[in-house]
């Protein structure tokens, strides 16, 4: 049976180039293990070799991005990599978002496992925890030994197609990926063992970590609102009667636009909520309390805006996770920055 | 208040020309009770058929469950729904063990089905993950009366999407009013006979003081004593009245992996637990129950107040608090918890992750103070489910794209009770 084939990537310094003055040094490939890779190699054992080296200068990894990725992608290729190694980077941010990004592209678009190392407070990890597994090192290269243990046997694992445990257990950074599965105990003797932990002051786990938000930045104000454009945006479902391009009541998995051309207020008649998650009676009895044309066309007849965009845009947002909604508001954000408006009203239920 | 349930383990469901139960078999007079259902004219027909745990059988379009229960000195054995809105939690109680009476069927007009679609495999990983999975279950295919169909009738008119039009929400009441009179009529096969075993549920106050839990229970979906819920101010109630048939099921149009089951309200798991720990552990000092509250901010604010009140009114030093599912509902349910912490009463959520990948949040809105909290699973994970010899309730499923007797992949929301709030569940979700 052959050796399994791997591809150690490495920073301009730890591949023995040198050192800051040579951080633009562009990607070069190298036969066999180099620097911390010799250990690296000991580590792997019997089954695997690193049979190249691919380093760049962190500079030139983080300022050419594409051309970086592209020209290591080749050197993977060319070494025929089952299994790709990058790091420890310890906790040198360049180097961190050099090893994510050299892993991330290897996985998605030659779909061969990589593994990276990195203190956990590399500013890379936030960014590439949950598209890739991370073996944790200490702040320092004094770390390197159990780093380079770590990160082998997690390689290995990983190149096996061996289905991985839970974090603490396997040595690799939490990925903030959830996963149901079977517990051993019902929910609610859990629930009742979990109060009484607290109310003795005991430690206590909870089963479901809260999540980090980021903030939004709001962006500058529109400059002259009676000259601006305005958009409407309603998450609430609004869409003309018998909803002809049948958008999903609850977990809707598109978003639509239709035209307001000359239209001044929406009727009963003529328009519905069709959104799964809240009492539609109001929305249906008068549409405008959802998605409030006849206010907009009132305050362009005053001159307080300039005019309301002809086109407006509704997605259900019943069942929709934080993701879905990034993701839909992304594409609606794209086509409305496209376009001559200066600001959007988004009414949500 | 002190209730006496007297249990009567069902080994085996059989039909027959005459309804009793002997030996742990009941024997079930299928003409007399299909007559029984009927009555009424509410229905063109009703099916009823048996299915056992094991067997390669599933059930779609289900509606509610329920535990054949049957008050023996005279009340009603579903208050509100079967007999007159008496008080229950008092008195002998004759329930069926290992066993539920199921309705499954379709929508009537103006009852929409985006949340309507609930599985249950008798046999394979599905069965594993639903409480009826294990039951032995007398399914009640309700065929509702040419008059519920007609979509042209003023009352058919759908205004609020999410509890129906009128007809179709009399229509599941009068689903639920069948199923349960069923229920009844074969638990009171049990009269006279003696029981395999009695349990007393009484909360005697401990000797010595111990932590004082409310059990904060939010409503959706659901009827107490008969009565809706929605517009409801919070109460107080005796762990009793849950347990012996006050808080039901009333809605189909509502996510099955935690649609708030009769049956699992009768056997509610977070209730039986808090008992079993009644002075030894704790004081188990009584449920909350509130409705999940209107779609406006300065109601939620003023609910989650009202909940919290009554909760420092009880004394309590802790509590666990159930989700009610929905992405309103959890607002409150989010304010509650924060209002409790903040007051000092640690507070634990029992919660389903509803919500997105592996990689979301999986909930609409958290609190900096919900710190404790117990998953009843993530229910937009997708489950693979072998396909079934036999299918009762339909021909096609609402809004999945196979066949209902196939195999399936489909998330866990999709399968009845299966994060169910009450914590009777084994589900959960792991980080990784």
């Amino acid at each position: 049976m052959s050796k399994l084939r791997v591809v150690h990537y490495l920073n301009q310094f730890f591949a023995g180039v040198g050192g800051e003055a040579q951080a633009d040094v562009g990607p070069q490939g190298k036969a066999g293990p180099l620097g911390p890779g010799r250990l690296l190699a000991q580590r792997l054992g019997a089954e695997a070799e690193i049979v190249a080296t691919v380093y760049c200068g962190d500079d030139y990894a983080n300022e050419h991005v594409e051309a970086a990725t592209e020209a290591v992608l080749d050197l993977i290729r060319e070494a025929r990599a089952d299994l790709v190694l990058a790091g420890p980077a310890f906790n040198a941010g360049r180097y961190g978002l050099a090893c994510g990004q050299v892993c991330a592209a290897t996985q998605e678009r030659l779909g061969i496992p990589a593994v990276a190392a990195m203190y956990e407070q590399n500013p890379a990890v936030e960014l590439y925890r949950s598209r890739l597994y991370l073996v944790p090192t200490g702040a320092t290269a004094a770390s390197m030994g159990p780093a380079l243990e770590r990160l082998a046997a997690l390689g290995l694992k990983l190149a096996r197609g061996e289905r991985l445990g839970r974090p603490a257990e396997e040595g690799y950074l939490p990925r903030g990926l959830r996963f149901a599965e079977l517990a051993d105990r019902p929910a609610a003797a859990r629930a009742v063992d979990m109060l009484l932990r607290r109310l003795r002051g005991e430690p206590f786990e909870t089963e479901w970590p809260l999540p980090v938000y980021d903030r939004v930045a709001p962006p500058p104000p529109i400059r002259d609102l009676r000259t601006a454009t305005i958009a409407l945006v309603t998450s609430g479902g609004i869409v003309p009667k018998g909803n002809p391009d049948r958008i999903e009541s609850t977990f809707a998995t598109k978003w639509l636009k239709y035209s307001l051309q000359g239209v001044s207020d929406l009727t009963a008649e003529g328009w519905q909520s069709v959104h799964g998650g809240y009492d539609t009676t109001s929305a249906n009895t008068d549409p405008d309390r959802v998605l409030p044309v006849d206010a907009m066309r009132a305050l362009e007849a005053e001159g307080a805006i300039g005019k309301l965009h002809e086109t407006y845009y509704v997605f259900v947002g019943s069942g929709a996770s934080t993701t879905t909604a990034q993701k839909i508001a992304r594409e609606m954000a794209s086509e409305i920055a496209s376009l001559d408006i200066q600001g959007v009203i988004l009414t949500a239920t | 208040m002190r209730l006496e349930m007297a249990t009567y383990c069902v080994k085996d469901i059989r039909f027959s020309s005459q309804t009793r139960l002997e030996g742990g078999v009941l024997s079930v007079a299928r003409e007399a009770l299909r007559t029984l259902l009927l009555e009424g004219g509410d229905f063109a027909d009703v099916g009823l058929e048996i299915v056992r745990p094991g067997d390669p059988a599933r059930l779609i379009h289900v509606m509610d469950a329920v535990e054949p229960r049957w008050k023996a000195e005279g009340g009603s054995s579903f208050p509100g729904m079967v007999g007159p809105p008496e008080p229950v939690g008092a008195g002998r109680t004759h329930r069926l063990a290992g066993m539920a009476v199921v309705s499954v069927g379709p929508p009537v007009a103006g009852e929409p089905t985006y949340w309507r679609e609930a599985i249950v495999d008798m046999s394979g990983p599905g069965a594993a993950v639903t409480p009826l999975g294990s039951t032995l279950n007398l399914v009640l295919h309700f065929r509702p009366a040419e008059g519920y169909l007609d979509e042209r009738q003023p009352e058919a008119e759908l205004h609020n999407l999410m509890v129906g039009s009128p007809l179709a929400q009399r229509y599941n009441r009068r689903v639920r009013e069948a199923q349960l009179k069923a229920a009844a009529y074969l638990a009171s096969a049990t009269a006279g006979l003696e029981p395999d075993s009695v349990r007393v549920y009484e909360l005697a106050p401990p000797r010595a003081p111990l932590p004082r839990i409310v059990y904060l229970l939010q409503m959706n979906g659901m009827v107490l004593y008969g009565q809706a819920t929605e517009s409801m101010a919070p109460r107080t109630l005796h762990p009793n009245e849950l347990l012996d048939g006050a808080l039901l099921n009333i809605r189909s149009n509502a996510h099955a992996s935690y649609r708030s089951s009769s049956y699992l309200n009768q056997r509610h798991a977070v209730v039986e637990e808090l008992y079993a720990r009644h002075a030894t552990d704790l004081d188990f000092a009584g449920v909350i129950v509130y409705p999940a509250a209107a779609d406006d901010l300065a109601r939620k604010e003023e609910m989650a107040e009202r909940v919290v009140a009554l909760v420092r009114g009880l004394g309590a030093q802790g509590a666990v608090s159930s989700y009610s599912g929905g992405g309103h509902p959890c607002i409150e349910f989010m304010l509650i918890a924060q209002k409790c912490e903040r007051a000092g009463i640690a507070t634990i959520q029992l919660m389903p992750e509803s919500y997105g990948t592996p990689d979301d949040p999986g909930f609409v809105h958290f609190v900096p103070e919900a710190v404790a909290i117990v998953s009843t699973g993530r229910s937009t994970q997708e489950v693979e489910l072998p396909a079934m010899a036999r299918v009762l309730g339909g021909e096609a499923f609402f809004d999945l794209p196979f066949s209902p007797d196939d195999r399936l992949k489909v998330p866990y929301r999709y399968l009845y009770g299966s994060a169910t709030n009450t914590g009777a569940g084994l589900l959960t979700a792991r980080q990784y």
